[in-house]
């Protein structure tokens, strides 16, 4: 990244770039709406010592914790939240120098594809407002892809990270379960979701990856294992790799302009000197049902904690009988696709639904889970597209549900077996970005990033969307 | 999880969203009801077709990565109680107030 160059050899100065990034957000925001809260005078930051991240800066999804910062899940039932206390990722940041810009638009609670549930107004894609940026983790990929801010967090449950760095042309890294803590995160699915790095190349993905990954005692789930530089893993030559190109996710509805880009990109894998094979995952094709129901009944469960009591919005009567009080609340705070959420997870969790609908979708994950690691014997990664389609039409899919459920096919399975998946941009199409997606082994992020930069420097395509402050 | 027993027959074939609603203690506008009646009806034949999928000898995975009991010393360390109470909307004298049970 030339611009940590800059900054280390003191040609551009830490204040005079951080003036510039305050300026863009200033410029930018009326059209790309990418914060919910941009961090007051974040610009006069000052840094002692620079450190991993050497005053970068870095957006912060709203799902995720920052003290004193209100943090609102692009939901009206947590307005006016202020935690008291970060997420280990934000601490993480802090702690390696980098310099926390505000709190990215995203899907209310990350349910969603195109950042269009915020209860914030939607985020505005950097390539064509007219277009939504993806989601859920939308404003976290239009504040990178713009140069808003240099890099972002984002979670992705069923592809929140991938989805939307796909939309807005930038490289979004879903890490394996496990491997960043989720300590500050607020709960939407838990046994799916990750949070993830988001930046327009994959040295800077390497770089937020390795300050924010690591054993963290606070999250019952995170994996203690040795510490990792993800930068060194950015090798030349991809000589010996196997790449398996697997059918399920390249199947009907994958529209043919997006084929096309990922086929262009087999070729150029193929002169790097890998291997591609197609291969077959069957129980794939149950993979977005299965993801639907486990998510739904984790966030059911997960969403209950929404009193109006103890945090986030309150009503003012004082008279009120609890069962009506909650019921108020939660009628007026939550946005329908969360409520959705939360009736149809109730539902499969129900006695009589419960197996039928819940344990069934957690044994097909099983079979995807098994599917997935019989191919991982002869494969080094896995490769197909982000997502089916280009980016569509602010407006263009909102009112069907089930319409906008299938466009993340290419992505739930991933969250289903725990595996990493980085998304990369792999050409343009009538000056939309197309994003390839390249899945490895669980804790293989080394393999995976590797993959990406070998891809980026054959494709070199310094992709500027037509809102951006970028320097390309 | 908890597994909640709504009193629903699995022979039940209408999809009741106000009920189901109550339950979750949402309260849904006429124009939402009838809105998810024909949604989730729809999304719920959607889930219908993991009926195909030969899952009879398979065991259930609950998490993707195996999960066990992580513990620490049982020292007490306090968390400041101001912090805590600045997070409520409405705090009187170190009480939160809550809806009348």
């Amino acid at each position: 990244m030339k611009l940590i160059q800059e900054i280390e050899s003191g040609s551009l100065p830490l204040d005079e770039y951080l003036a510039r990034k305050a300026e863009a957000i200033a410029k930018l925001e009326p059209i790309l709406n990418s914060f919910i809260t941009v961090v007051k005078g974040f610009e006069k930051s000052r840094i002692e010592r620079l450190g991993l991240l050497k005053g970068l800066t870095v957006a912060i999804k709203d799902n995720i914790c920052m003290e004193g910062i209100e943090t609102t899940c692009g939901s009206l039932i947590l307005r006016g939240y202020k935690p008291s206390y970060d997420a280990t990722v934000v601490e993480r940041i802090k702690k390696n120098s980098g310099v926390i810009t505000g709190k990215t638009n995203m899907d209310e609670f990350a349910m969603g594809s195109t950042t269009e549930w915020s209860a914030f107004g939607p985020t505005r894609n950097p390539w064509d407002p007219c277009r939504v940026p993806g989601g859920s983790s939308g404003g976290s990929a239009a504040a990178v892809a713009s140069g808003e801010s240099d890099l972002a967090l984002g979670s992705d449950t069923g592809g929140s990270i991938r989805c939307p760095a796909s939309f807005c042309g930038v490289v979004g890294l879903k890490p394996t379960y496990g491997l960043v803590s989720r300590y500050g995160l607020i709960a939407y699915a838990n046994s799916l979701e990750q949070i993830g790095p988001i930046a327009r190349d994959v040295y800077g993905c390497a770089l937020l990856l390795t300050a924010i990954a690591g054993y963290d005692p606070r999250d019952s789930t995170s994996i203690d294992r040795s510490y990792t530089d993800y930068r060194y893993a950015l090798i030349e030559g991809l000589e010996g790799f196997r790449l398996g190109v697997v059918r399920e996710l390249l199947g009907e509805g994958v529209d043919q302009r997006v084929s096309s880009c990922i086929e262009e990109s087999i070729y150029r894998f193929e002169s790097l000197g890998a291997t591609v094979e197609e291969v077959s995952i069957p129980s794939i094709s149950f993979a977005l049902p299965a993801y639907y129901i486990i998510a739904m009944a984790e966030a059911s469960s997960n969403l209950a904690r929404y009193d109006g009591v103890r945090y986030g919005m309150s009503l003012s009567a004082r008279d009120y009988d609890w069962s009506r009080y909650y019921e108020d609340v939660r009628s007026r705070g939550f946005g329908l696709e969360v409520k959705r959420r939360i009736i149809l997870g109730a539902y499969v969790l129900s006695a009589g639904y419960y197996d039928r609908y819940y344990i069934k979708a957690l044994k097909v994950r099983t079979l995807i889970k098994k599917g997935f690691m019989e191919v991982f014997k002869r494969f080094d990664a896995l490769i197909g597209p982000s997502m089916p389609i280009l980016p569509f039409r602010i407006g263009e899919k909102i009112e069907d549900p089930l319409e906008l459920y299938m466009c993340d096919i290419d992505t739930v399975p991933v969250n289903l077996a725990g595996l990493p998946a980085i998304s990369i941009p792999c050409g343009l199409v009538d000056d939309l970005p197309v994003g390839l997606q390249i899945i490895g082994s669980y804790f293989c992020e080394d393999t995976i990033l590797r993959i990406a930069y070998n891809l980026e420097a054959a494709l070199d395509l310094r992709l500027k969307p037509v809102f951006s402050e970028v320097c390309v | 999880m908890e597994v909640f027993n709504l009193g629903l027959s699995i022979r039940e074939s209408r999809f009741d969203v106000k009920r189901l609603a109550s339950l979750v203690k949402l309260r849904l506008s006429p124009e939402e009801e009838k809105l998810f009646s024909v949604q989730l009806s729809r999304i719920l034949e959607f889930f219908n077709r993991l009926d195909k999928a030969q899952v009879d000898d398979v065991e259930p995975t609950f998490h993707p990565l195996e999960i066990y009991n992580v513990f620490r010393e049982d020292i007490v360390s306090p968390y400041p109680s101001d912090k805590l109470l600045s997070l409520p909307s409405r705090v009187k004298e170190r009480y939160i107030w809550a809806p009348r049970m």
